[in-house]
């Protein structure tokens, strides 16, 4: 029973939005702009729920003194301390914009390089040519690999055609059919849930 | 039982390749090779697409990335905001992305010494992050200085800068430059704005990115596509502002180089084994 | 009046809402359908569960960095729905890290509801579905740090996912553990050929949840999709034709 409220309501609003995005209508179009509106103050909010989540999770660890309670600590006084000096000092000022250039940013450029070693690994374990398709799939690779890179047109000026050519054809196609039968699928998947077909996204508390 | 190396080609540990990885790169970036590079035709066609700006033109920089991206794309943000600011373009930034502000700091900050005659609120403006992703979009189309709450990313006043003269809705800017690294991306900003209102739209790319959107090149609603570091160095080369991507094009291609020795090595390895089984009746235990 | 270029699309969702209605009528009378073929990754789900029984280990369900804007983690819900269930019916620990605040709460609700469907409400622990942050790369860091002391037997990723889509299958496999992946994010999706098991690509994600629950309402949903697919591929082969003959009828069509 708790459960037809919230489809009704997801039914209501599905149609109304569908309706309002197709029609032009100057009574319609309105309801889009306050439903969009509604979805940003949600989503504004619900970020202290995350910050909920986080303070439970690690002020857990911290009170049980669990093992490497130190580094749940440290993430609350940091999510804290850095929180307090935004609103403080603004996203402008000194020890903010510092922290941020001279911390956070070195540390996430850190973490995606290391995509480098970790497609270097993953690329000697998948390109093997166990058969004919893997054995065109390991081909394309190298080739676009090569040619992608200032090395390929310094061994030959047909890598980098080559090289295109795979990026503009072989490789759109595949996508395109990807995209078309995904969004095909989403659309699908949106009218079960508008019909409330599907609910088993939804709590029944 | 002796182990062959061609065997132990087929399961290499990972760790291997790692260090094999690091070892070029310090090589390479510390004694560069100097390969010659050549402007690819989507770096011309967007070097000419801002070349034909009339001066004074808005130019609207969606920096809709985070720290993690930014040494694969500022250098093409960097040369294509010198690139704006040599043709007195007014560039006004804002973002769907959290840290879409900090990163168009970061790139007023590289930008901005180049330039001293430049000032902040007259030449280039920073609006900072808005929540609402693809919605955000919509209201640009409807009201800009609205969408934004009427202030800029530091929580000034927007209606005091200059630069904002003429801009309503985000229609009336002449050209956009999206530095795209997901969702909310390049595919909302068509979707919503470039396609709907006709705005031309130059997209800076990770090179992972570049396959899933060449499909809007083809069917022209894009103008062209600066993809990664490599687009980077070719802007650079052909704006003539020197930067940093240029010295990092040869550790990659040496970096994608060792990876394809990797692979090969281990076809190798792959191969050798297949042949043992199958001279030993499939039932041999090699490795 | 419809929108201009809203014309096609809004022939396609009629067209295909009616489609649905219809085949689930027929469904629900007990009428023929048409029957749908098997998806490996999603049998593999019991595997990894299983998997995880045995070995007294976690299974992490990470469900993707779309936000509820995404259809991509609507697709991932249900699946998360049906690992839980199984997980609970099993008395296996499943842990939850989110990387979007909005997805949280959501994600909290599926799981502990899937807990209380199995009756086990209280096994459930509210503190395995946590938010690790809004930063992908801080969010992935965090999941493989979880990954490594937790000594998961199985990762299951499912939604949208980003650069970050390597890190974690890789950190997975360097972990050991048994990896499915399913994801529409185009780019994304080499990545997880190349380091998971079993990988969902594009559509399939959005069938996923009809496919483990099987009933007939929501496969008339599959056939739908199916249906639309091929007109697609129809409308595809016509405009070539239509188009190499100098015709842009179509593509005029398209565009009202």
């Amino acid at each position: 029973m708790k459960r037809e409220g919230p489809i009704a309501l997801l039914m209501i609003s599905g149609v109304l939005y569908i309706v309002s995005v197709m029609l032009a209508s100057p009574v319609m179009e309105p309801v889009a702009a306050t439903l969009d509106d509604w979805y940003k103050i949600v989503v504004g909010f619900i970020n202290l729920v995350g910050i909920i989540s986080l303070t439970q999770v690690n002020g857990r660890a911290v009170l049980r003194k669990s093992s490497g309670w130190f580094y749940n600590a440290l993430l609350i006084v940091v999510l804290y301390g850095y929180i307090i000096l935004g609103l403080v000092g603004g996203v402008g000022n000194v020890a903010f914009t510092r922290i941020y250039d001279n911390i956070l940013t070195p540390i996430l450029m850190t973490i995606f390089s290391t995509l480098t070693f970790w497609i270097g690994s993953a690329a000697y374990r998948a390109f093997r040519a166990k058969n004919l398709d893997a054995a065109i799939l390991l081909v394309a690779g190298i080739v676009v690999m090569i040619g992608r890179v200032t090395l390929g047109s310094a061994i030959s000026p047909a890598i980098p055609k080559a090289a295109e050519w795979i990026l503009n054809f072989p490789t759109v196609a595949g996508m395109r059919a990807i995209e078309m039968g995904a969004a095909i699928g989403g659309i699908v998947l949106a009218l079960r849930m508008i019909t409330g077909l599907e609910r088993s996204f939804m709590s029944n508390d | 039982m002796e182990v062959s190396i061609f065997t132990k080609l087929d399961s290499l540990d990972r760790r291997w390749i790692f260090a094999f990885q690091a070892l070029v790169f310090c090589i390479v970036i510390l004694n560069p090779v100097g390969l010659a590079l050549n402007v690819g035709d989507q770096v011309r066609t967007a070097f000419e697409a801002i070349e034909s700006l009339p001066e004074g033109s808005i130019v609207w920089f969606a920096t809709d990335y985070q720290a993690a991206n930014a040494a694969e794309l500022e250098p093409a943000a960097i040369a294509i905001f010198k690139h704006c600011m040599q043709k007195n373009l007014r560039v006004i930034s804002g973002s769907t992305w959290p840290e879409g502000g900090a990163m168009m700091s970061r790139l007023i900050n590289y930008v901005a010494p180049e330039f001293p005659d430049k000032e902040y609120g007259v030449d280039y403006l920073n609006l900072g992050y808005r929540p609402g992703g693809q919605v955000w979009l919509q209201q640009l189309t409807d009201d800009l200085p609205a969408a934004v709450g009427g202030i800029d990313h530091f929580g000034d006043p927007i209606s005091a800068y200059p630069i904002m003269e003429g801009l309503e809705v985000i229609q009336d800017v002449a050209m956009i430059i999206g530095i795209h690294v997901g969702t909310p991306g390049t595919p909302e900003y068509i979707r919503v704005i470039t396609d709907p209102h006709n705005v031309p739209m130059i997209t800076v790319l990770p090179a992972v990115s570049v396959a899933v959107t060449m499909p809007y090149l083809a069917s022209g609603q894009l103008v062209s596509i600066v993809a990664s570091l490599r687009g980077g160095a070719e802007y650079e080369l052909i704006s003539g502002f020197s930067g940093t991507a240029m010295t990092g094009m040869d550790s990659q291609s040496f970096m994608n180089l060792t990876i394809v020795i990797f692979v090969i090595l281990g076809n190798i390895g792959f191969f050798y084994n297949k042949y043992k089984e199958g001279s030993s009746g499939g039932g041999g235990d090699n490795v | 009046m419809i929108k201009e270029g809203m014309l096609l699309t809004f022939i396609l969702e009629v067209l295909m809402g009616i489609a649905l209605l219809v085949l689930v009528s027929r469904a629900r009378a007990g009428k023929k359908i048409p029957v749908i073929h098997e998806i490996a990754g999603l049998t593999a789900l019991q595997e990894a569960v299983g998997r995880a029984t045995e070995m007294g280990t976690p299974i992490m369900f990470v469900p993707g960095k779309g936000d509820l804007a995404d259809a991509q983690t609507y697709a991932a819900l249900p699946v998360l729905d049906y690992v839980a269930k199984s997980c609970a019916e099993y008395d296996t620990r499943i842990i939850v890290p989110t990387g979007v605040a909005v997805v949280h709460p959501v994600a909290d609700a599926v799981t502990r509801q899937a807990f209380q469907a199995a009756g086990k409400g209280d096994s459930y622990r509210e503190t395995d579905v946590r938010f690790i942050n809004e930063q992908n790369w801080a969010w992935a860091a965090g999941i493989t740090g979880i990954m490594e002391r937790e000594k998961v037997a199985a990762q299951i990723l499912f939604g949208a996912f980003w650069a970050e889509s390597l890190f974690l299958a890789e950190s997975g496999n360097r972990a050991g553990a048994m990896q499915i992946a399913g994801t529409a994010s185009t780019s994304q999706i080499p990545f997880f050929v190349a380091a998971c098991d079993y990988t969902l690509i594009g559509q399939e994600i959005f069938a996923a949840s009809a496919y483990l629950n099987p009933e007939p309402s929501t496969t008339g949903g599959l056939v739908v999709q199916d249906w639309g697919k091929m007109l697609g591929l129809a409308l595809v082969i016509l405009g070539a034709i239509l188009a190499t003959f100098g015709n842009n009828t179509l593509a005029e069509f398209m565009l009202k």
